[in-house]
Formats: C-alpha cells, structure tokens, sequence
C-alpha cells in the first residue's frame, strides 16, 4: 500500500494533465515488468533476447529519458546552463542562506518526504527529489508559473529530500536488516563483514554504532555545506560552459556510464531509444517523472502484492495499516485538486 | 510537428499496451493478471485521452506537464528542430562509431569531432577529448594495465645493455 501511495504521486507529478501522467506511470510500471517473473520464474515480454531476462536497466533509460532531451534543450538555446551572467557570488551565498531559512516549513515538508521515500527499501534516490519538486509545485504559491525559472523553492524542496533520504534509509538498514538502498547494501555487507548483524541489536546492544552512523551522517553534509560554500565560484563557472564543450563530452559520458551499468553494447541502445522517446515526451507535452516512477514502482508493488496475498490472503485489504495507508493515498490523490480549488479565493483577495 | 508528436506517443503507447496484452495471453495467471490490470487502466485513460485531445482545445490546454520542463519555443521553431535532428545525427554516428571501432578510440574522436565543427579551437577540442578519454580508459580498466607494463628501464638502472 505504501507503494500504491507512491504511485499516486503520479498525479501530483503531473500537473494540469493527471491522466497523461497517470498513462506514463502505467507504461514505467508495463516497461519495468520485462524480465523474470518472480513467484512463476516464466520469462515476461524478453522476445528470447538475453539482454531482456534481467529487465531493462534504470540506468540507461533515465539517462536517454532525462540527459538527452536536455542537451538538445542545450544545443538549441545555444548558450550554457545559465544564460546570466553569475554576478556577484558573496550576494547570492547570503541570500541563499537567508531562502533556507525563509522557507523552513518548505524544509520540514520535502525533508518528511525524503525520509518517508528513504524508509521504503528500493525506491531510493531516483525518486525522492522527483516527489518533493512535485509536491512542492503543486503546494507552494504561483509555483506553477515560477517553478523551473530560477524559483529557489524547487531546489530547496529538491535539496531537502535528497538529504533527508539518506537518513530515512538508514531506519530499515538498522532495524530491520532491510538495505534502504544500493549504497546501503554496501554499508550492510561490511557490517556483516566485521561481525555486526544490523536488525535488532543495532537498537539495543550496538545503539552506540547506530548513534556513530547518524552523527557521520550529520557531520558529513556539515563538511560538505563548508566546501560548498568556499568553491562556490568555481562551481558556479561549471554553469557558464559553452553548450560546444559540455554537448559532446556529457554524450560521451553519458555513453559510458550506460555501458558501465551493465556492460552491455545494448544499454547504449535503449538509452539513445529512450532519449528520442523523451524528447517526443517533452514536445507532446506528456511529463515524464511518472515514467522513472512506474519503472521503480511497478515490480515493487507487484512482488509486495503477491506477498501479502500469499501471507493473509484476499484479507489483508482489510487490516488496520492497510485501511490507514489506504487514508493517506486518498489524500495525495485529492489534495492537489483541493487545494487549486482553494487556491483562487486566497488570489482574489486585493491587498489594500 | 505538435500534432504529429502527439500521434507518436499515442501510437507508441498504443503498441506497447497491445504488445503487453497479447503476450500476457500466453503466461499462467500469477504472471499475467499485473500486466493484465494495467495494460487495461491504461487503454481506457488512453482512450479517454485521445477524446480529450482530438477537438484538440483540451489537448492542447493541458500543456502544463507539473515538475517536468515544458517545451520552450526556441525548440518548436524549425531551426530548433533542425538542430535536435542534428544532435540526434551525432548519436547515431556515436553509437555507429562505438559499434565498429569500439570505445577507446571512438569516444575522444567524437569530442574532438563535435567541437572542431562547432567551431572550437582544435587544441581545446583536443585536451578534452584526451581527458575524457582517459576517464573512459580508467573507468574500463585499462590505464593500470598500461602504465604497470614495464617499460626500457635504462641501462643506469638495470635496462638490458645493446
């Protein structure tokens, strides 16, 4: 259920056209269903190509999904990815402090969410900072017209979940044993390594290590914020590249971390495939997040389901976490529409 | 080009749902009803969304895509399209190239190759096809095979004398 509530912030992702969105999350879903069925162990939709009994990779297909279609963005604006100049830095670091604390509620809101997507095993951060930016768009005000023009609340959202994800995967990995995610599952392997089981003891006999963990983790984005701010400017130069420079060696490296994935010529393949279909995505106006959604959902949801029933039947729709979980996906699916209907009233009010 | 944009995507969402269904048909009923149930969901909203979108006045309203990038202008225009065919021409000669001659020599002569025509300086376009190159050599693996061959160590040190 917890991913169902996942896969309905399709609609959220998707604007003023929720039922494109919802088509796109669907084909992610019929897309990620390529491979070996898990509780059959029957080959699904693989056309006896090898390359397809492990599945199309997320890898390749985000890349030409997202990369592709931007460095023709890129090409076709002719200039870098800021078309400003940078101005004066010292300026722009205080304001940008001074934003994190303007929208703090914005902060506690994404950080909820990174850590609610951070909790749940394998979704990871492919789609945290997609779900806080769409959360945000459909909740702050005037974001729909702001948001993706320089409107510093789509980047904090983004930050805020991206951060706070890593904590939130670090309560499964701990106390349950369950890997949050695939840097995760390295950290687990060397706990095991070392003789340090993490499940029940990291929260009673092995609390100090839990505690270590969480304060790295703090200690981490501490140093990392230090460094941020003192290379600023050279960061920021990364933005003023010619789109001549940047076009080839992002292809090129682009190519080579599809192939890297899985060593695999046929990743190149589908990457530049998804990449026209991304770009046909964008220039009919479909969104497409909801693809990346349904592509990291659907096989979840589909081995969650067949566990619950094998476990409880036809009768765990009625159990009691079910039935609040079932609450909170109504939720996210109406609260976007309530809220543009309330929304309107608020505007209409003249100042003075 | 919107309208025929919008035909592809209805087309090709239209071809991977019939793909799904009929070969869904085939597997036992755990592997199928999944694929099944959404393959279905996603005919109707397909369906209605085609209703929508042929008197084309709710179609072409409902352009806002939430948190993706909206198409800007510059791309609808023809010299926009023409240099998105141009950049897709690259890829395919990419792949093309990486096909036949491999990714050691292909990924640094398609930078070098970009650039020069774009107009960059030659020995700019050739410092970053080398430096990328050498990411794509050490991310295969091959620099420390070529720096760890020994080469002539020179008679002071212990080279062979000729």
């Amino acid at each position: 259920m917890l991913v169902m509530v996942g896969v309905a912030m399709v609609g959220t992702l998707s604007g003023k056209a929720p039922i494109k969105g919802i088509i796109v999350g669907g084909l992610g879903i019929l897309v990620s269903l390529v491979g070996v069925h898990i509780s059959t162990g029957i080959y699904r939709f693989t056309f006896d190509q090898l390359y397809l009994v492990d599945g199309l990779k997320l890898i390749p297909v985000t890349i030409g999904l997202f990369a592709i279609p931007e460095l023709i963005y890129m090409a076709v604006k002719g200039t870098g990815i800021a078309d400003v100049p940078l101005g004066d830095l010292t300026k722009g670091r205080r304001q940008g402090i001074r934003d994190a604390f303007t929208h703090w509620w914005l902060i506690i809101r994404s950080s909820l969410i990174g850590i609610w997507v951070g909790i749940i095993p394998g979704l990871g951060s492919s789609v945290a900072d997609w779900f806080a930016y769409g959360s945000a768009k459909q909740t702050c005000a005037g974001a729909s017209e702001t948001f993706g023009k320089g409107d510093v609340r789509g980047v904090i959202a983004v930050d805020a979940a991206t951060n706070a994800k890593e904590g939130g995967s670090l309560i499964p990995t701990l106390a349950f044993g369950i890997p949050g995610s695939s840097t995760l599952a390295l950290i687990f392997g060397g706990l095991i390594i070392v003789g340090i089981s993490p499940g029940k003891n990291m929260l009673t006999t092995d609390l100090h290590l839990t505690f270590s963990m969480i304060w790295l983790l703090i200690i981490g984005s501490i140093i990392t914020s230090i460094l941020c701010l003192a290379f600023t400017r050279q960061l920021a130069l990364a933005t003023t590249v010619r789109p001549t420079i940047l076009i080839p060696i992002v292809l090129g490296m682009a190519v080579i971390g599809s192939f890297a994935a899985s060593s695999r010529f046929e990743d190149v393949i589908i990457m530049a495939v998804f990449g026209l279909i991304g770009y046909f995505m964008r220039f009919a106006g479909w969104p497409r997040p909801p693809f990346l959604l349904g592509l990291v959902l659907g096989p979840i949801a589909e081995r969650y389901l067949w566990t619950s029933i094998q476990l409880y039947g036809g009768e765990f729709l009625l159990r009691p976490g079910v039935i609040t979980i079932f609450v909170l996906l109504v939720v996210v699916i109406f609260y976007p529409a309530i809220s543009r209907k309330l929304s309107p009233v608020k505007s209409d009010v003249v100042p003075g | 080009m919107l309208f025929l944009a919008r035909i592809f995507m209805y087309l090709l969402t239209a071809g991977v749902l019939y793909v799904m269904f009929a070969y869904s048909q085939e597997m036992p009923f755990a592997a199928r009803i999944y694929p099944e149930i959404v393959s279905i969901i996603v005919g109707v909203l397909l369906i209605i969304e085609i209703v929508r979108a042929v008197p084309s006045k709710a179609g072409a309203q409902d352009h806002a895509i939430g948190a993706d990038i909206e198409f800007s202008d510059d791309e609808k225009s023809e010299a926009g399209m023409r240099k998105a065919a141009l950049v897709f021409a690259s890829i395919f000669l990419l792949i093309l190239g990486l096909y036949l001659f491999g990714f050691y020599a292909t990924i640094p002569a398609f930078i070098f190759g970009y650039m020069v025509i774009e107009k960059e300086k030659p020995v700019w376009a050739l410092v970053f096809a080398a430096v990328v190159g050498g990411i794509n050599w050490y991310v295969f693996g091959a620099v420390k095979p070529a720096i760890s061959r020994r080469g002539f160590m020179g008679v002071m040190a212990g080279g062979p004398r000729r």
